[in-house]
């Protein structure tokens, strides 16, 4: 086959509600980059107003496909239209999509995947999903659709910021960005925004996977403190009367010796599963005594609250379902003179908004994974969880391996390849998923068992 | 994929051009007037261009339609030639002058077939979902019910008159003229993206996008399914005879043989040479040469009739090869002669000796 000379044309996929700015968008695209050669292929009830733009109507067609894969589905009018825009001698800089209100973006992607005159001369640029920030509550609750426009997203566009206040926007923005982990979130009036952060994002290219690091909202810990404190068998935790009968706590221990808050906040998602686990009540006057173990400290007493810590001496953290502050804990030495200031410590936000149903799970340590455990692991994931996974994206340490491992994946589909080498740089695993009813305990232990040996936790 | 390669290690035979001509631009198809003297092509910038048969000098470009022209077919009696682009227009051109007979502008879509009766004064059209039979000077005489998705291929029964069969998702269509609606639905969960009857109309083959053809025997209905292709299927032709179906999909042409108990459980004939996917795929009108075009820019004539007789020994075949471009359209005139269209614009013609 002829070298393909010319590099693949990208397509950029504007999704989002009637209402919310798309056209608008659209339009401010083609007039803002007037002189490149740009084709839209707009849906049916589309209105571009700019005249001298290269416009083709589609109806949205989306097909099945008989391969196996139960969520697999094309959009067929783009395999026609794009594979005959492609065959013109003055090949066009640029092609947008722009879809229907309601579509799930899926198909879209996925012809890009599935196709192999779409996926030999094109490239899936970026999915853009422009918002109207005073209207997408009233739906987002309720339609699949607007959480699918969310959850696939490259690029959120929050629009009509002028019909909002701050205070509402930051809301709106935490919300999205505990769906969706991975998008740029911009804010806009009339849809004006910057070309460079809407065009060229390269979404989908394999060598910029997780170029930008996804942004974690915290997720929502059954714990809201830990604190880092040097312990021994004379240090004593005391409680006063709180809003709650109880309390849950665990220690865990650092191997390493200095304080770190990013690695406390690091250690969570190892406490979390722990907090999952079956644990022991205690009672005033008793004692804790084992790490890695969860306990729940009977509070109803009244006044003063003492337990023992009957632990060696070490750098432990302390993690505890409510603040410290809500039971006026301490920690104090043996004769209960000196109270302990944590040497570094890390407040979980409690009761963010947050949407159940579809959400980003990233996951991220050291260590090297077994390729072939990986792959079945992957494989199985995809198998049977395919159709709730709207994207996922990583790069992995494979262990015998100097290359890095990127890969990416639309529901069912997956593309993946050996990457640049590892350079002077720590060798890390970064992954997530974004999509519906996603069990993060079980994604996280899934990787990990993939892990050639478990992750150092110590402090570097 | 569905067998294996052949044993054989064919001789190849250097095949040259009589003429080759350049259009600059990606030739989307190609059509011989009925009485051998022109060729029209058209492109992907929406123009028609006609090209003398003798000697591959121009006679004639103009721009017919917006974005592309996809389609460029002359009647059968050569009185004609009719033209089907991508903003939905379809033109019929006085042969003579090349004059404008009718102008027939549709709903949105792209006129991606058109066919001319075998009467003369006929032409029917697909466009986006529908389908439309209109008079040679642009009458609209039958207006077909709307389908549920676009129509990819629509071909003429080769037996029965004034019958013929669109393909869409999911189904493959029969219909006749004079009534409005299908006579007959042949479902496939599937898209399909091109359609060919046998010409005995005993067999409709389908070209699917999940990398599979698919079959229906005719007039009972049973079909076949045949997996494994490297990629979607939009080649397919048949020789003369009904014998064999060829196919792409793939670097190879796929060959099944419909003769004796037909094909099910059979192992096809695999014809490997092309370096990328075939493009294109045409049998000749009669005999047994099989013409590909594929994204290499390379063209294998095949002669199959020893696939008719054991152990017999292929003849050579004959190759061309255009550098840098891909074969984006082929059509046969005669038995013995057929010209290529390519993506850079170039159309070669052939005579093969």
């Amino acid at each position: 086959m002829p070298e393909n000379e010319q590099r693949k044309v990208p397509v950029t996929v504007l999704t989002g509600f009637l209402g919310s700015g798309k056209t608008t968008l659209l339009n401010r695209i083609l007039t803002e980059n007037h002189g490149k050669r740009i084709a839209v292929i707009e849906n049916e009830f589309g209105e571009i107003g700019i005249d001298d733009a290269l416009v083709v109507q589609s109806d949205e067609e989306i097909f099945e496909m008989n391969n196996g894969c139960i969520c697999c589905t094309v959009r067929g009018d783009l395999i026609r239209i794009l594979g005959n825009l492609m065959r013109r001698r003055d090949r066009f800089d640029y092609i947008l999509v722009e879809t229907t209100g309601l579509a799930d973006p899926a198909p879209v992607a996925q012809t890009f995947f599935v196709d192999d005159e779409v996926h030999e001369l094109l490239e899936l640029d970026g999915i853009v999903t422009v918002i109207d920030s005073k209207h997408v509550l009233l739906h987002l609750d309720s339609s699949p659709e607007c959480k699918e426009q969310i959850a696939f997203a490259d690029v959120i566009l929050l629009n009509k910021t002028d019909l909002v206040s701050t205070e509402e926007l930051d809301r709106l923005e935490e919300k999205i960005r505990a769906m969706n982990a991975m998008a740029k979130i911009f804010r806009s009036k009339d849809a004006a925004v910057d070309m460079d952060n809407i065009l060229n994002v390269k979404g989908f290219d394999l060598d910029r996977a997780l170029a930008v690091k996804p942004t974690f909202l915290e997720p929502e810990y059954p714990f809201e403190w830990v604190g880092q404190y040097e312990l021994d068998d004379t240090c004593k935790l005391e409680l006063q009367d709180g809003p709650d009968p109880s309390m849950n706590l665990l220690l865990m221990e650092y191997q390493g010796s200095k304080p770190h808050e990013t690695t406390l906040n690091g250690l969570a998602e190892q406490a979390m599963r722990q907090f999952s686990h079956e644990k022991t009540k205690l009672k005033p006057g008793e004692s804790l005594s084992r790490i890695d173990h969860l306990y729940e400290l009977n509070l109803n007493t009244p006044g003063t609250m003492t337990f023992n810590f009957a632990l060696k001496k070490g750098i432990y953290a302390v993690f505890t379902q409510h603040r410290p502050e809500e039971f006026q804990m301490a920690i104090k030495t043996n004769s209960g003179e000196q109270t302990l200031k944590p040497q570094a410590e890390h407040s979980f936000e409690a009761g963010h908004s947050h949407d159940n149903e579809v959400s980003s799970v990233g996951i991220e340590c050291d260590g090297n994974i077994n390729h072939i455990k990986f792959n079945e692991w992957l494989g199985c994931l995809l198998r049977e969880k395919g159709a709730d996974i709207f994207r996922m994206k990583g790069i992995v340490s494979v262990a015998g391996e100097d290359q890095r491992f990127v890969f990416q994946g639309v529901h069912m589909l997956f593309d993946g390849r050996p990457d640049r080498p590892w350079l002077d740089e720590k060798r890390i695993n970064q992954v997530i998923f974004i999509g519906r009813n996603l069990n993060r305990n079980e994604l996280v232990e899934g990787f990990q068992k993939c892990l050639v040996k478990e992750p150092h936790l110590s402090l570097k | 994929m569905p067998g294996e390669r052949t044993a054989f290690e064919p001789q190849i035979t250097e095949l040259a051009p009589l003429w080759r001509t350049s259009l600059d631009d990606y030739v989307n198809e190609i059509s011989f007037s009925p009485n051998g003297d022109l060729l029209a092509a058209a492109d992907a910038s929406g123009g028609i261009s006609i090209v003398s048969l003798d000697d591959g000098k121009l006679r004639g470009k103009w721009q017919a339609h917006q974005l592309g022209t996809l389609k460029v077919q002359w009647s059968r009696s050569g009185k004609y030639l009719a033209s089907g682009g991508q903003d939905a227009k379809l033109i019929v051109y006085d042969s003579k002058d090349f004059s404008r007979v009718a102008e027939m502008s549709l709903r949105r879509g792209w006129i991606e077939n058109l066919l001319w009766h075998r009467k003369d004064d006929l032409l029917l059209a697909a466009c986006g979902k529908q389908v439309k039979l209109y008079s040679f000077d642009g009458h609209l005489i039958q207006d077909f019910v709307e389908q549920k998705s676009t129509i990819s291929d629509l071909v003429w029964h080769p037996q029965i008159p004034d019958m013929f069969a669109t393909s869409g998702y999911s189904q493959a269509t029969i219909w006749h003229i004079g009534q409005d609606s299908p006579r007959r639905t042949l479902a496939w969960k599937g898209s399909i993206l091109k359609i060919d009857y046998s010409p005995n109309g005993k067999v409709l083959a389908a070209g699917c996008q999940d990398s599979s053809a698919h079959v229906w025997l005719l007039p009972g209905g049973s079909d076949l399914r045949m997996d494994g292709y490297a990629t979607k299927v939009k080649e397919l032709t048949w020789d003369s005879d009904s014998t064999f179906l060829a196919s792409g999909g793939g670097p190879q042409a796929v060959i099944w043989d419909f003769s004796g108990k037909g094909p099910a459980g059979s192992k096809p004939e695999m014809l490997a040479g092309h370096d990328g996917f075939i493009s294109v795929l045409k049998f000749a009108p009669s005999g047994l040469l099989l013409a590909s075009g594929g994204l290499d820019g390379l063209i294998f004539i095949r002669d199959l009739s020893y696939l008719k007789k054991r152990k017999a020994q292929p003849a050579p075949w004959l190759v061309h090869h255009q550098e840098g471009a891909e074969v984006s359209c082929l059509n046969w005139r005669g038995a013995l002669s057929l010209a290529a269209g390519y993506s850079d614009g170039t159309i070669a013609f052939f005579q093969i000796k």
